[in-house]
């Protein structure tokens, strides 16, 4: 894998360590609770941030998975054991994926299957992902911090 | 490779940057102090002074290749800035990170390793782990939710 995309792989899995710290010590009510109205649990936004990863990753190699974002939204009763196993079966498909590319490859346009005409580079896929990423982790550090408080 | 990879961190920094200055545009001066209801809780404004004391520091470290210190231009004080002053200084900071970026083989490992691009890669974390935050901030805060985070990220509200 080259240096660029093992950078990419390290920083990815970094988020993972500190996503699982966010709920890794809670009891299981805490994973289900939602702060508030319209927001989101912490099962919620490790089934999602992992289901998006998947698919953003999975469309710069060209192998968009069946995705039903919706129901990501809907899950809840999910374990600590469970919700690691998101993060453990993700990346094992990440390091998979990314040995099967070239950084000249991140220049390749992919189109999204269910939005023809909304195309993005390879490149851009993969920040994609570890910006999305970055992002419901913040998300989930505050929700800790508000189930903490509540 | 270099100047494609270029003209990509830049579009994906536009946009990223660009949902920042888009909760600028809709948020109120008596916005900037509000927290979230714990001790620890940081302001709002923080988030934006945070955002852009990381780009300027990590513009500086791209352009050495050894870390230089964290700083931020704006004042600490929300009371002592507007939206339109945060908006400039974040502005300037995308100009002087992308000269950065220029100046440099973003595949090409500094002395002890990392590259450019994995200097980038950290930022775009630290961006958007504060948009992420942020979103609690509209949420808990009834702040508005502008128009690209709820096409972006799929943001709504109960009526």
């Amino acid at each position: 894998m080259e240096t660029l995309l093992v950078d990419y792989l390290e920083r990815l899995q970094t988020l993972h360590e500190d996503f699982i710290a966010t709920f890794a010590d809670l009891p299981a009510e805490a994973l289900d609770w939602q702060p508030g109205a319209d927001m989101n649990s912490l099962c919620v936004l490790v089934v999602h941030t992992t289901g998006s990863a998947r698919y953003w990753i999975g469309l710069a190699v060209d192998d968009v998975p069946d995705r039903n974002r919706d129901m990501e939204f809907q899950a809840r009763g999910l374990s600590i054991v469970e919700l690691k196993a998101r993060f453990a079966k993700l990346e094992t498909y990440v390091q998979g994926a990314l040995e099967r590319i070239t950084s000249a490859e991140l220049e390749i346009i992919r189109a999204r299957p269910e939005y023809r005409d909304e195309q993005v580079t390879s490149g851009w896929a993969l920040l994609h992902a570890l910006e999305h990423t970055g992002l419901h982790l913040g998300h989930a550090q505050i929700t800790r911090q508000l189930w903490q408080q509540r | 490779m270099s100047d494609a990879l270029l003209q990509q961190i830049k579009q994906h920094w536009g946009d990223l940057r660009g949902r920042t200055y888009d909760l600028l545009d809709v948020l109120q001066p008596e916005d900037f102090p509000k927290r979230l209801p714990f001790a620890e809780s940081q302001s709002v404004y923080y988030q934006f002074w945070c955002m852009l004391g990381t780009t300027e520091s990590f513009a500086r470290l791209i352009e050495a290749g050894t870390w230089q210190g964290w700083a931020s231009s704006l004042n600490f004080d929300p009371a002592e800035v507007s939206a339109e002053s945060i908006k400039a200084a974040l502005r300037q900071s995308d100009e002087t990170l992308f000269a950065a970026l220029a100046g440099h083989d973003l595949l090409q490992p500094y002395g002890r390793g990392a590259t450019p691009l994995r200097h980038y890669f950290r930022l775009v974390e630290h961006e958007s782990h504060h948009h992420g935050q942020l979103i609690n901030f509209i949420y808990a805060l009834n702040l508005p939710i502008p128009q690209s985070w709820a096409d972006e990220w799929a943001l709504s509200r109960e009526a």
